[in-house]
């Protein structure tokens, strides 16, 4: 093997690791935001308030958690984006997406 | 008779290493009874009487969705069967808890009649009086109702799944396409593939990042390079140059606030007449000037120790102002421009020798204002 090859395949190799790299924090820059989310919709008291949306918030963020484990860090990151949205609904700063359910209508 | 037994071990081992590995059609099947179950819960009321349990068992059906795409049928499984708990509990808690109607008051009394399912029929008719307080009566009639005779058994909408994607239609907002409950039924699109969903990305078409709202990052003189890393936001230039135009001559330093010179600027000997071998740099320094409006410059001229200082202050200052003087020629303002000479008094290199003699021999650009 001549050295400009051994120089190509580092090259290749250090592009690929960066590349790689891209994932990970891209997937904690999201759990560490969902986590946020989730102590700020606690701290409006959102147990009592929204309890649904709360714990949606946290199963997703402990799946996100999970996924991040297995480095799938793509289905984290969105995991995670889920569980911020949820968190978001529970704090009572956005109102949910879609529609209200008709058992909405009641709270 | 030792190979058959050899075999027969082998094919049991296999199959017990196939089952482990999670039958696909029981996973799915259980998908179904889970879905079941989360509707009974839903029918019951569990989203408000034990919405954690309820959450977490619709939570846990999405995961299985989510693990049975990927084709990890092992972890669909272990989320198919907390689902099933959590549905439970949640069916439980309904169960105990008293539900409360609410009605709405409205202007006029309104009448409904809900007919039950059972071969004698019986009807409910539920009263509602316009009140401030909503008021819920409730009375049981044995006799027949006006309405439809036959009671024929109504479908429990609250089951109905139409897509199949565990969301049922009632909580549905695209029945027709499947999608996970996070997302109300309705697929995730993301139509540029950017890993951000359409509706946070404020650039659909275009691949961009979360960071950005799923746009490109900015790069005002689109020149490929974003604004962050160009040095030169306004002017096209190869990232190889920091966004910046390529220069032949000079460098554009930002940092020292200095036009740097890629080669010394010829004089006459002990004149301040300019060589024609540096108007090429000269000239890239006015182009420069002139697309940079607000760029003002302070012209340096520096000589080296031979001589009479006070001849080499004079003649730093003079070739300063020749510098000055050939740039206003080339279209740059005068008053961008102040030149001054500095003779002798401030050498790069050492003037025992005649490289640094060389050296010291120059004229510099400081940039006074972007």
């Amino acid at each position: 093997m001549t050295r400009s090859r051994v120089f190509r395949s580092l090259a290749l190799v250090s592009g690929l690791l960066l590349l790689a790299a891209c994932g990970p924090s891209k997937s904690t820059q999201a759990l560490f935001k969902a986590r946020n989310a989730i102590q700020v919709a606690e701290v409006a008291d959102a147990a009592k308030k929204r309890p649904y949306e709360l714990t949606l918030a946290k199963e997703y963020y402990v799946k996100a958690k999970e996924e991040a484990g297995y480095s799938k860090f793509e289905l984290s990151e969105k995991l995670a984006k889920q569980a911020l949205e949820f968190a978001k609904v529970a704090a009572g700063e956005t109102s949910p997406v879609a529609t209200p359910i008709p058992d909405d209508e009641s709270k | 008779m030792r190979l058959r037994s050899a075999s027969l071990v082998a094919l049991f081992l296999s199959l017990a290493a196939l089952a482990a590995c999670g039958n696909p059609i029981n996973v799915r099947a259980r998908q179904d009874a889970l879905k079941i179950e989360i509707a009974k819960a839903t029918e019951l009321g569990a989203k408000d009487c034990a919405p954690e349990e309820f959450a977490k068992s619709q939570a846990q059906m999405d995961f299985a969705i989510i693990e049975i795409e990927q084709g990890d049928y092992i972890r669909a499984e272990d989320h198919l069967e907390e689902g099933f708990r959590m549905a439970k509990a949640a069916q439980r808690g309904a169960k105990n808890c008293s539900r409360a109607i609410v009605v709405k008051a409205t202007p006029k009394p309104t009448v409904v009649v809900v007919l039950t399912p059972t071969p004698k029929p019986t009807a409910i008719i539920i009263l509602v009086t316009p009140t401030p307080t909503p008021v819920v009566i409730i009375k049981e009639t044995p006799t027949p109702t006006p309405t439809p005779a036959t009671p024929t058994p109504t479908p429990d909408v609250t089951k109905i799944d139409s897509d199949g994607d565990g969301t049922p239609d009632l909580q549905d907002d695209c029945p027709g396409d499947v999608g996970p409950l996070a997302n109300r039924g309705c697929p995730v699109r993301d139509a540029d593939n950017d890993g951000v969903p359409d509706g946070n990305d404020e650039c659909p078409t275009v691949p961009g990042f979360a960071a950005f709202k799923g746009c490109p990052p900015p790069d005002k003189d689109k020149d490929g390079v974003v604004d962050s890393a160009d040095n030169c936001i306004d002017q096209v230039g190869p990232v190889t140059n920091k966004g910046c135009p390529e220069l032949k001559f000079i460098v554009i330093n930002k940092e020292t606030k200095r036009i740097e010179l890629k080669q010394t600027i010829h004089f006459a000997s002990g004149k301040a007449i300019i060589l024609a071998d540096s108007f090429g740099i000269l000239d890239e320094v006015a182009k420069v000037m002139r697309e940079n409006t607000t760029m003002e410059v302070r012209i340096e001229g520096h000589t080296d120790s031979d001589g009479p200082a006070t001849a080499n202050l004079a003649l730093s200052k003079a070739r300063a102002d020749s510098v000055r003087a050939y740039l206003a020629k080339s279209g740059v303002g005068p008053a961008r421009m102040r030149a001054v000479g500095l003779g002798e008094t401030s050498p790069l290199g050492e003037n025992r020798t005649n490289e640094g003699k060389s050296i010291n021999r120059r004229v510099e650009f400081h940039i006074t204002k972007d």
